[in-house]
């Protein structure tokens, strides 16, 4: 019943910060424009006045990759370049803008406009960005130890396919139970940060393990539920926008912002995520 | 005649040896035959035994020597044609393949042994014995009956090239001394008599006689075995072993495979056994595979001809023999899948359409592999994808994501175009002609591009009347590519008169024997308005000239302008579609490298599109095809805003 009530006060707390998360989603949105728009008018004078890219409405025909390959070729070697330099962008974008959220949640209900928003996400920016690359780290260290090692230890060409998929699935269970963990240190290290001031990133990572094993099983569960449900957020939006196929203007546009709502919805599930830490640490659970 | 009737009278000879008949009658000439008794040693990967076997001259020459083919030297050394064309390399010193015959006789006893020696026919590569040579002491005369009892020792390869073990895992393939074909002058084109024995070359490995092969095996009695006959007596040894005695009829090789870890399911298609060899992690996709070979040959059957063994058995080798996948030896084929293979992706059924079908297009129609693989991947290319695309849907047969999809014809054409290397060669080579690695592209994909390109032009219904005249022709006998372009000739005379000229020489001349593109272009669609009318005006014997004084009057004049880039020239279709809804089809020879078309009157030309049938597959860019002067793009905003949504997705993975 504490889970659920911790819950619910994160996801309360988290709804009310709309107007920040619409913020976040425009500036993150507008940054996806500038790869998205040169590759759209790219496709449009690769195709011309052919009408092949109409037998594309039906899904992308592999077939015709052969007949577009020669015009397609060096445009998608730029844009691989882009998509990694729109990646970085948003990975410190991201930073940026978790400063903001972990103080509007660390702080008392009441007036907290959008320049302060602003104010508090550049104080804690460069914190923010490394507490950021040390946890991807201490990811990247876990992925290694819970999937690439067993394997390597285990040998797959001597049991052959079938028991390495099998053991794949184990490990990626193991691998999926313990990013949680990695979760609430990174959460309670930006929490501490922003309700005590201080800056050292060293410090909040300390302080994150800290209160992240204080009473491990009720953050590890809640937390555990706000990814569970933003990995069927992550899996419903890959679904949604895979299967989906509108062919004229109007529907294009409605797929567009059904798509657009689901990335607000992921968006939220991180604040989410962020407001039920905190919840968890003012109620010192 | 005479020869015909001293084949007549070998027969029952023959067949007497063999005790238990299969079919009713025989399907071939069955001029050659083997009495196969092995053991399997799991320890040794040999299989080691006796053959006896026969070879009936069929020319009006007496014939001095006897050839063979030994293709599991093919794997003897890092100096085979194996070796060094096919990258094929030995696992450690128990890697290495051979087969050797340790005595050989005649008929009546004669030691041959000495006469014994090997030939490279098609390089000077001393370290490829792959084919030997037997000197006979006396020549075998027209009719007449050589036998020959060898005992041979075969040790099997490993990596698994086609045939091979791994571990405990076997397929037995190209693994005993088989007879090359003998060809008489005139069959295949050729000029003289002679014996056709190619070496073992990575891409072929097919031209044989159709046979009767009795093959008895004894092994370890926890394999599970299959092979290309049919299953006659299977014997607990009670030595923890046991002896499988088979029998196949009128096929061209005899393959088997065996492995503790088969699980086998069974099935029928009318009259003919179906046996399906799978392992456990692969059982869920046992319906879908034996649907998919009861697709092809409810199709071949209908379209080409009928299946006329009683039997078929087929493989997907486990991970651990997935080098055996993807293999033909009529009766027995492998198919090639992977563990937990969505339902979406074709890849086994396709296949295993592909394989089977060999057994019309190399098993019936048995041409010669080595020097016209087109006749034999291409044509089997075609159907695989005919079938595929008929059963799974047209455009995404082979993949059928929402978003993603594709036909297999689709794919096939792909690879054909996209290939930088699509003009280097012409398309009749031998197998190991091809430069620059071409072979495949060229002998499967470019062959079942122009296939279906001709389908586009003489219809459907006409190149299954083609397959069928072939089939009905060349049906267990040994066509070459030209007995196939004889029967093209003959079918589409016959049921298109004149259409296409006296004869369709001038199509293959270009896609077979030429090396030229198909690249046709819609250059300019355009609408010019005349406004204040203008010109001679006819009202019964009499003309009178109008002034432009009618300002209000305007005449559209709209033109289509074509452009041929490429060296083929077909006859090709023009839609044009016209602002009123007004659709006209044009046709055009295809040989000028310019054609316009013009229309005077209100209506004014929207788009234009060359080939509105994709029936020129050929056609090696379609992009110029079409050209329309509105521009639409639905589909690339669609594209966009997928895009963004996949981005957005990424970043929220990547981000915490």
């Amino acid at each position: 019943m504490k889970i659920l009530s911790v819950l619910k006060r994160g996801a309360v707390k988290s709804a009310s910060s709309y107007k920040f998360l619409i913020v976040m989603w425009l500036i993150m949105l507008a940054t996806v424009f500038l790869v998205a728009v040169p590759l759209k008018a790219a496709f449009k004078s690769a195709f011309g006045t052919s009408m092949l890219k109409d037998s594309l409405l039906g899904g992308f025909d592999l077939g015709v990759l052969g007949d577009i390959a020669p015009v397609l070729k060096p445009l998608m070697a730029s844009m691989s370049s882009g998509i990694l330099l729109l990646l970085l962008v948003n990975v410190l974008l991201y930073s940026f803008f978790a400063g903001g959220l972990f103080t509007r949640f660390t702080t008392e209900y009441g007036n907290f406009r959008v320049h302060e928003y602003l104010k508090s996400s550049a104080r804690y920016f460069f914190p923010f960005l490394g507490i950021f690359f040390i946890v991807l780290g201490m990811t990247i260290l876990w992925s290694f130890l819970s999937i690439l090692l067993p394997i390597a230890i285990i040998k797959p060409q001597d049991t052959g396919m079938e028991a390495l998929a099998n053991t794949m699935k184990i490990l990626a269970a193991v691998w999926f139970l313990g990013i949680p963990v990695l979760l609430l240190v990174a959460d309670h290290a930006r929490r501490w940060m922003t309700t005590t001031g201080t800056r050292r990133v060293s410090t909040a990572i300390g302080a994150g393990f800290q209160s992240t094993f204080r009473s491990f099983l009720m953050s590890y569960f809640a937390v555990l539920i706000v990814l569970i449900i933003s990995v069927a957020l992550s899996y419903l939006t890959l679904k949604y926008v895979s299967n989906s196929l509108p062919e004229k203007g109007i529907y294009i546009f409605l797929f567009f912002i059904a798509a657009q709502a689901l990335a607000i919805m992921k968006l939220w599930a991180k604040a989410w995520r962020y407001a039920t830490v905190t919840e968890l640490a003012f109620h010192n659970m | 005649m005479k020869r015909i009737l001293l084949l007549l009278l070998t027969m029952p000879l023959c067949a007497s040896v063999f005790s238990q008949i299969i079919l009713q009658k025989p399907l071939s000439q069955r001029i050659t035959g083997y009495d196969i008794d092995v053991v399997l040693s799991t320890e040794k990967h040999t299989v080691s035994g006796t053959v006896k076997a026969f070879w009936v001259n069929p020319s009006g020459l007496p014939v001095k020597e006897a050839m063979l083919h030994m293709y599991l030297n093919a794997f003897m050394s890092n100096k085979t044609n194996m070796a060094t064309d096919g990258n094929w390399s030995s696992v450690g010193n128990d890697g290495y393949g051979w087969v050797r015959i340790t005595k050989m006789t005649d008929g009546s006893g004669v030691d041959l042994t000495a006469n014994m020696h090997y030939v490279q026919p098609d390089d000077t590569n001393r370290f490829d014995l792959t084919v030997m040579q037997v000197d006979l002491p006396e020549a075998v005369n027209p009719g007449d009956t050589l036998w020959l009892n060898m005992s041979f020792e075969s040790k099997l390869p490993s990596p698994i090239r086609r045939t091979g073990f791994n571990k405990d895992y076997y397929f037995v393939g190209q693994w005993f001394p088989k007879f090359g074909v003998y060809e008489t002058a005139g069959m295949r084109q050729q000029l003289t008599d002679g014996w056709n024995c190619h070496q073992f070359h990575p891409n072929s490995e097919f031209y044989s006689n159709h046979s009767v092969y009795n093959v008895t095996v004894t092994l370890p009695k926890e394999y599970i075995t299959g092979s290309g006959g049919k299953l006659i007596s299977e014997k607990d040894n009670g030595d923890s072993t046991k002896t499988i005695v088979w029998r196949a009829e009128d096929i061209v090789d005899f393959a088997w495979t065996a492995w503790p870890g088969y699980k086998v399911f069974t099935d029928k298609w009318r009259g003919t056994d179906i046996t399906f060899l799978t392992s456990e992690a692969r059982v869920e996709q046992v319906d879908r595979q034996i649907q998919s070979l009861k697709n092809a040959l409810d199709y071949l059957d209908a379209n080409v001809g009928p299946f006329p063994w009683p039997h078929v058995t087929f493989v997907d080798p486990p991970t651990v023999g997935s080098g055996a996948g993807g293999m033909e030896y009529t009766t027995i084929f492998t198919s090639a899948s992977a563990d937990q293979l969505p339902e979406e992706i074709r890849m086994a059924e396709m296949v295993t359409i592909h394989e089977f079908g060999h057994a019309y297009f190399m098993g019936i129609l048995a041409s010669n592999e080595f020097e016209e693989p087109w006749v034999d991947e291409g044509i089997n290319s075609f159907w695989e994808q005919r079938i595929m695309d008929h059963y799974y849907g047209n455009g995404y047969g082979m993949i059928s994501y929402p978003m993603i999809r594709a036909s297999d014809a689709g794919l096939g054409r792909m690879q054909y175009i996209i290939s930088g290397t699509r003009q280097v060669a012409t398309n009749d080579l031998n197998s190991w002609s091809y430069p620059h690695g071409t072979y495949g592209m060229m002998s499967y994909q470019k062959t079942a591009t122009w296939l279906f390109t001709l389908q586009g032009l003489i219809g459907e219904e006409t190149m299954n009347n083609v397959f069928r005249e072939y089939y009905k022709k060349w049906g267990f006998r040994h066509p070459s590519g030209r007995d196939f372009i004889d029967v093209v000739n003959y079918v589409v005379k016959r049921e298109l008169g004149d259409k296409y000229g006296p004869d369709m020489n001038w199509y293959f001349d270009q896609v077979l024997y030429g090396s030229g593109i198909c690249d046709y272009k819609v250059l300019d669609v355009s609408n010019k308005n005349i406004s204040g009318f203008k010109g001679a005006i006819i009202e019964g014997d009499s003309v009178r000239y109008e002034k432009s004084d009618r300002k209000t009057d305007t005449l559209n004049l709209a033109g289509v302008r074509l452009e041929r880039l490429g060296d083929i020239t077909l006859p090709v279709d023009i839609l044009i579609h016209f602002d009123n809804g007004d659709e006209v089809r044009e046709q055009w020879d295809g040989k000028a490298r310019f054609m316009d078309f013009r229309y005077t009157g209100s209506r004014k030309v929207e788009w234009a599109k060359i080939d509105p049938d994709n029936k020129i597959t050929m056609d090696v860019n379609r992009i110029n095809n079409s050209y329309r002067l509105e521009r639409g793009f639905s589909a690339a905003s669609r594209m966009m805003t997928k895009f963004i949504s996949f981005i957005q997705l990424l970043i929220s993975l990547i981000t915490f």
